[in-house]
């Protein structure tokens, strides 16, 4: 009797501690980042499940970076490029090869300890920009001709094919770097889009993929603060 | 044939009661399960294994990563009736399955560039 007695605590022992290993790592898999600081907004691979015809690749997966001064502040930075398949494009040097219509994202998320540092580094960087541009100085807040109006709870689009030439089109054949940054709550969001790896000389700027990436990434800020 | 019948009772089949399955149930679950898990596993680490380990998980953390889905097999084994000994050996079967797909994902991948 007592070794059945012992072999069915042995069973509950066991299997109670492979469930809670297991409930731990699948929280990992699902989403680490979340895990480890709830709520963190970033693209993954799994928001563009979606686009089959788009893919996103990591240059340099997201880095977590803790202040020093204020352990509750967290940055994470990333760089990605995403290849839409479904829009291909002649190479501007092998004119005969096909290339997916593609650009790469800086994209940096920090989570203050108040809502207020947010919007105070949301403008300060706005106006570092600015200045280091100097002419350039031309903000718009939406995207001509896509409807795309954010949720941030403030945030600047700048975008050079728009603001050089001071107009209200999205010019796809001058490429240049877009600028997006937002701030939802306690969140600060900063992302950089150029072309890469090729820049001008016929190629097309996704404009259909760069309004498709901002609105992903303004859900997950969104998300991030319910 | 009552001390037989109370005995019977006395008897520790697992928790659901899944240890009296008949042995080619058991086998074939077996077999199953550990093909299953080697899959998962290659699902599971070998973007870790190109990619790196992530650097945002504390080192303390990093065997969750691996953990599923070893842990989920075994469990599912233990609870339909496979023994400690042979969850522990799918164990083994699914970590040396994984180490022979992911040489042969490599050699693809060499030949292939």
């Amino acid at each position: 009797m007592k070794p059945k007695l012992m072999s069915k605590y042995l069973d509950i022992l066991g299997i109670v501690f492979l469930t809670l290993f297991l409930y731990l790592s699948v929280a990992f898999r699902a989403s680490p980042i979340s895990f480890m600081n709830p709520g963190f907004p970033i693209l993954s691979e799994d928001d563009w499940t979606s686009a089959p015809s788009i893919t996103l690749n990591w240059n340099e997966y997201p880095q977590k970076y803790v202040s020093k001064d204020k352990f509750s502040e967290v940055a994470y930075i990333g760089r990605f490029h995403l290849d839409d398949y479904s829009q291909m494009v002649p190479n501007p040097y092998v004119p005969t090869r096909l290339e997916p219509t593609n650009f790469s994202g800086f994209h940096t998320v920090i989570k203050y300890s108040e809502a207020n540092y947010a919007i105070s580094t949301l403008h300060s960087n706005y106006k570092k920009h600015i200045n280091e541009l100097k002419t350039l100085e031309y903000i718009i807040t939406e995207i001509p001709g896509l409807n795309f109006s954010s949720r941030a709870n403030a945030y600047y689009i700048w975008c050079e094919q728009i603001s050089a030439v001071n107009k209200g089109v999205f010019d796809t054949e001058t490429v240049g770097p877009c600028f997006y940054w937002a701030v939802y709550g306690e969140y600060y969001s900063e992302i950089r889009f150029s072309m890469w790896p090729f820049r001008g000389d016929g190629r097309q700027y996704s404009v259909e993929l760069f309004n498709d990436v901002l609105n992903r990434a303004d859900k997950k800020l969104s998300d991030a603060t319910k | 044939m009552n001390s037989d019948t109370a005995n019977q009772e006395k008897q520790y089949f697992g928790l659901i009661g899944l240890d009296k399955l008949p042995l080619v149930v058991k086998t074939i679950n077996f077999c199953i399960s550990t093909v299953i898990g080697i899959n998962l596993a290659f699902d599971s680490w070998y973007s870790h294994f190109y990619r790196g380990i992530p650097s945002y998980i504390s080192p303390p953390f990093l065997p969750l990563i691996f953990a599923w889905p070893l842990c989920g097999i075994m469990l599912w084994l233990r609870l339909t009736g496979i023994k400690w000994v042979w969850c522990l050996l799918a164990s083994g079967i699914i970590l040396v399955g994984y180490y022979m797909l992911q040489v042969l994902a490599l050699a693809i991948g060499q030949f292939i560039s």
